[in-house]
């Protein structure tokens, strides 16, 4: 046989046993396909977040097929919209597992719903890996079907603003703060967490103030920050929130050292629809393209291809958690609920959001929050210097301190 | 002396919000009246508004006030569009049905700008965003003014054309009894028409003051068809200047209560207020009984 002939044999072999083993492994999961099944907001006032996760799915699915799927299993995906609505969310959940009978379950988004949807999960024993939410009560609950990649509890939002605070001199700190609140389970734990760290670091509270999630004017709550005239005006909330305190803050010239909104800045939206009023806010977000974790500037470039836009945070946290699912499936070479829970207790998975392992009650065992700011039209990185889990430089800037009196 | 000035600033605050509040609801408010319609699509219709307000501003730099000129005529077309398909056929029918087809509509309203301007939140953001006016001790936000200042003048026009106009005069003798405007030669049935086709006019004035104002998405209209209810009933169904007052009058309650209390109790004082209405005052502060 000659050197060509004996080429071309040792290719058909090659193929022949590649096709043998990929056959094998589909047969081994017992299924032509792997459905995963979700609901999240794609209407109410939670839909523009939502929108977001069904994006990760959705790509993360696509690419998966691309490589030919799980274990050579092709994946499926079934998303119902929750209309933003915790009821609508438990009856698409019940659906899902009892009608639809999918395999595994994708996170709604935001904890108000993810708390609901994780307890129809216990009840069938069907196991939740979500990206949706990180309020505490999530996981105080002795679920053992619940795994999260939000690699934070909400009392961690404030962790890197308080921890650069102790970085400045003694003098330069900021002494004292007002902390208002969005009233919904996820910004009530935001604010504790402040009162924590602040009561730990000196700072004291002038105010100390919830608000309601279908405010209509801020005027008097500014007010109340304006006679405090603290060093730092602390606000945990998200984006429409964020969005009139913010304006009226410019509007009553109320200037501080420090404005940080949590949750506002790191969404897309806040610089363009704020303009120059966004310039200096800080916040605080899950994760940046700038991360120096495994896939990030590949997901970051693979979604900017796709969607023709930039991405953030809540792209990232669902498809961690689908990355969990796949590199469970892949190591237990089944698709039982148990062995795979009982898989991803017991081992560390390498994300997008980092490498993580996750503590008895689902929570990630890391933190990976990075401080933001906005300067001229841009979201930087400015807090920590360096990534909690592997302390590699993160892409970024210093925090601009005291924020300038632009009002 | 500094409480003074906080309860001038609260007042001030509350009356300009109050503007906003009026803009939404004076549109629902004559509907209701002429037609026993509770037009739950409303607010979806002014976010529609909205949008085009910021596509004229997002894409050629029009005023958002100045870009009525596009939405009015938008919000009619839509007006008569539904009209004749949800409204007309079951005009006089259980009022349950209007409520449900009109709430399918407002979905159906939302799912459209979902698709079009996708759920990120916008805003109109002209020159004068986020600016203020300092008269005296008091600051006038510059967005609200000017969403006060066009309600008022809406509202203002709204009120001499019901009270001056022939078909005004029309619009509010069927509100008042529809019967006896029939038995007076009024065509009711046109009435009706003038009367959806006014009141979805000004969702257009409705959402381009909430769009200066406000971050808003697809779905901010559900948030806003309860607040602009209790404002109707509070001021009395039907009447114009009744919109105005109890816009007013919940806007001052709302502003001076998160002043002078937590924050929270703000929205707990429209529904109160609400209650106590319904209780002393069934036909609303300004309404007239019987």
């Amino acid at each position: 046989m000659n050197a060509r002939k004996w080429l071309f044999a040792r290719i058909a072999i090659g193929l022949i046993a590649a096709g043998l083993t990929a056959s094998v492994e589909g047969q081994s999961l017992g299924k032509k396909e792997i459905v995963f099944g979700g609901a999240v907001a794609l209407t109410g006032p939670a839909s523009f977040d939502g929108a977001y996760y069904k994006k990760g799915y959705e790509l993360w699915v696509e690419e998966v097929n691309k490589r030919g799927g799980i274990l050579g299993t092709p994946v499926k995906l079934i998303l119902y919209d929750d209309k933003s609505n915790p009821n609508e969310a438990i009856s698409r959940y019940e659906k899902l597992i009892t009608v639809d009978k999918v395999d595994f379950l994708l996170s709604p988004w935001s904890s108000g719903i993810v708390a609901p949807v994780a307890a129809v999960g216990q009840k069938y024993n069907k196991l939740l890996v979500e990206g949706g939410g990180c309020a505490e009560p999530i996981f105080e609950r002795g679920n053992k079907w619940i795994f999260s990649t939000m690699t934070a509890v909400d009392n961690q939002h404030s962790q890197n603003l308080f921890e650069w605070m102790q970085t400045l001199p003694a003098d330069k700190r900021p002494k004292t703060a007002t902390l208002t609140y969005h009233n919904s389970l996820w910004a009530q734990g935001c604010a504790k967490g402040v009162r924590t760290r602040a009561a730990a670091s000196g700072v004291r509270l002038l105010l100390d103030e919830a608000y309601s999630p279908t405010m209509s004017d801020a005027t008097p709550l500014v007010s109340k920050i304006k006679a405090a005239n603290p060093d730092a005006i602390l606000n945990c909330g998200y984006l429409s929130d964020g969005v009139l305190i913010a304006r009226t803050l410019k509007e009553m010239r109320v200037n501080a050292k420090i404005l940080w909104m949590s949750d506002g800045p790191p969404n897309r939206a806040w610089g363009s629809i704020l303009g120059d009023v966004a310039n200096y806010t800080l916040g605080t977000t899950h994760w940046e393209p700038g991360v120096p974790y495994t896939g990030a500037k590949a997901l970051a470039a693979l979604y900017k291809e796709k969607y023709h836009e930039d991405i953030y945070d809540k792209v990232a946290l669902a498809w961690a958690s689908l990355q969990v699912y796949e590199q469970a499936i892949t190591a237990v070479k089944s698709l039982d609920q148990e062995k795979i829970r009982d898989y991803i207790r017991s081992h560390s998975f390498d994300l997008v959001v980092g490498p993580t392992r996750f503590a008895e009650n689902g929570m990630p065992t890391i933190s990976t929050l990075l401080d933001v700011q906005w300067v001229n039209g841009k979201r930087i990185v400015v807090w920590p210097k360096k990534d909690r889990v592997l302390h590699q430089p993160i892409d970024g800037q210093d925090i601009v301190y005291p924020k300038p009196a632009t009002w | 002396m500094a409480l003074l000035t906080t309860v001038l600033q609260a007042v001030v605050t509350g009356l300009l919000v109050g503007g906003i509040y009026a803009a939404m609801a004076v549109g629902l408010s004559i509907i209701f009246g002429v037609m026993k319609v509770i037009n739950v699509a409303h607010p979806a219709i002014a976010l529609f508004c909205a949008y085009i307000a910021y596509t004229a501003f997002a894409m050629f730099g029009i005023d958002p006030v100045v870009s009525l000129v596009f939405s009015v005529p938008a919000a009619l077309l839509i007006g008569a569009v539904m009209f004749r398909i949800l409204v007309r056929p079951v005009l006089g029918g259980p009022p349950l049905i209007s409520l449900l087809l009109l709430f399918g509509f407002a979905n159906f309203l939302e799912g459209v700008m979902l698709l079009v301007w996708s759920g990120d939140p916008r805003s109109l953001t002209p020159f004068y965003s986020a600016s203020s006016i300092q008269l005296g001790p008091v600051i006038l936000s510059a967005t609200r003014l000017m969403a006060f200042i066009v309600s008022c003048l809406v509202v203002a026009a709204l009120a001499v054309f019901l009270g001056k106009s022939f078909t005004g005069k029309a619009i509010r003798a069927t509100m008042q009894d529809r019967q006896a405007a029939l038995l007076m030669g009024v065509n009711t049935d046109q009435v009706s028409m003038v009367a959806f086709l006014l009141g979805v006019g000004t969702t257009a004035v409705g959402g381009t003051v909430l769009g200066l104002v406000y971050a808003f998405y697809p779905a901010l209209h559900l948030l806003w068809i309860g607040k602009i209810f209790c404002i109707v009933v509070l001021g009395g169904v039907g009447s114009v200047s009744g919109v105005l007052g109890g816009a007013a009058v919940l806007g001052v309650a709302e502003s001076l209560t998160a002043t002078f209390f937590p924050a929270v109790w703000a929205e707990l004082v429209a529904y109160v207020l609400l209650l106590l209405t319904l209780w002393i005052r069934p036909a609303g502060l300004f309404g007239r009984t019987g």
